[in-house]
């Protein structure tokens, strides 16, 4: 193994690690931390990683493990201190969802590229329990129940959370559709 | 103007999401990875963990450990009295491991039972405390030498 082998195999790596966890902490600098961490991992097994057809899949599940590590460490440390527990994020079983259906056509009439802008943006400021679930559920292709398992929610808050998030996203979309306002983060 | 349904807004929310291209890594990552790696390697064996050490120096560790256990395994054989049969001899003459850590169990064991009838409950007790404190302690200074020493640097 060489240095520059594996500086080859970061680049092309990085960008997918990097998206990974900033699309699960919302957080640039956070997922710049993680992206290290997990290349810091990856750099011990480089071995074995380098010929393996699956590195790219292994690097995936590294990210996400160690990212909703993170979260959850963030989360129990901040709760120790504060001492705040909001109910919502306790797991309990959640009430239905009530949300102003977005109109039919709230993704078009809005540049293609701007509308990814808007997405990306709108995804990083939807709140953690939403996002991540979201995240799993839409770009890791994990089913409901093992996201709650992960996670230690009950399902019917994952899907709720997940339902709201997309609402959410999609209200975002149309409005950025029909007044083309300048989003502010 | 028709409103979608949730599996309507799920579906295209899907495609959406999922059309949506990757971020670019800043390009400070690979620095800090590299710059990381380095600081690594260039750390002394001993500041690493026991499977980065080379292979002579574990190889060492393990044979001093082995004779360090078995120091004082001998030396119980020799100086404690009911140790069981092999008492008194050297090391090198007993039946092997298996007997050795045999004999030292059943004599801590028959010791144990000769002294715990003897000890009253109150000496139990202090005892027990002594130790959690001790242990407590040792948990203390540990996380604080860790968080001086090691965390801050």
């Amino acid at each position: 193994m060489t240095p520059a082998d594996f500086t080859t195999f970061m680049r092309n790596y990085q960008d997918m690690v990097y998206t990974t966890a900033v699309r699960l902490l919302g957080n640039e600098a956070q997922a710049e931390d993680i992206s290290q961490e997990v290349f810091l991992k990856a750099y011990e097994r480089f071995d074995d990683l380098s010929t393996s057809p699956t590195a790219g899949g292994w690097l995936k599940t590294v990210t996400t493990n160690l990212s909703l590590n993170h979260l959850q460490r963030y989360r129990k440390r901040w709760r120790f201190f504060s001492e705040i527990v909001h109910q919502d994020d306790e797991g309990g079983e959640a009430e239905p969802v009530e949300f102003a259906a977005p109109d039919s056509d709230f993704l078009a009439g809005v540049d293609k590229s701007e509308r990814r802008a808007w997405l990306e943006r709108a995804l990083e400021n939807l709140p953690e329990h939403q996002r991540v679930p979201l995240v799993l559920y839409h770009f890791e292709d994990q089913p409901y129940d093992e996201i709650a398992k992960r996670l230690g929610v009950s399902l019917a808050k994952v899907k709720t959370d997940i339902l709201r998030g997309r609402a959410a996203l999609a209200q975002v979309l149309m409005r950025s559709g029909a007044t083309h306002e300048t989003f502010h983060p | 103007m028709d409103r979608p349904t949730p599996e309507e807004i799920e579906q295209r929310l899907h495609q959406a999401l999922r059309g949506l291209p990757s971020r670019r890594a800043p390009s400070s990552l690979e620095q800090r990875v590299l710059a990381a790696i380095a600081e690594r390697q260039a750390r002394p064996w001993w500041h690493q963990s026991y499977a980065y050490w080379p292979t002579p120096v574990r190889l060492l560790f393990f044979v001093l450990s082995a004779a360090l256990a078995a120091v004082v395994v001998g030396a119980a054989a020799t100086f404690l009295p009911g140790f069981g049969a092999t008492a008194g001899q050297p090391v090198e003459a007993t039946l092997g491991w298996f007997a050795q850590i045999r004999a030292t169990g059943s004599a801590l064991a028959d010791v144990g039972a000769r002294l715990l009838p003897s000890v009253s409950s109150t000496w139990i007790y202090v005892g027990l405390a002594v130790f959690a404190s001790l242990y407590a302690t040792l948990i203390g200074l540990g996380a604080a030498a860790y968080r001086v020493l090691w965390q801050n640097r």
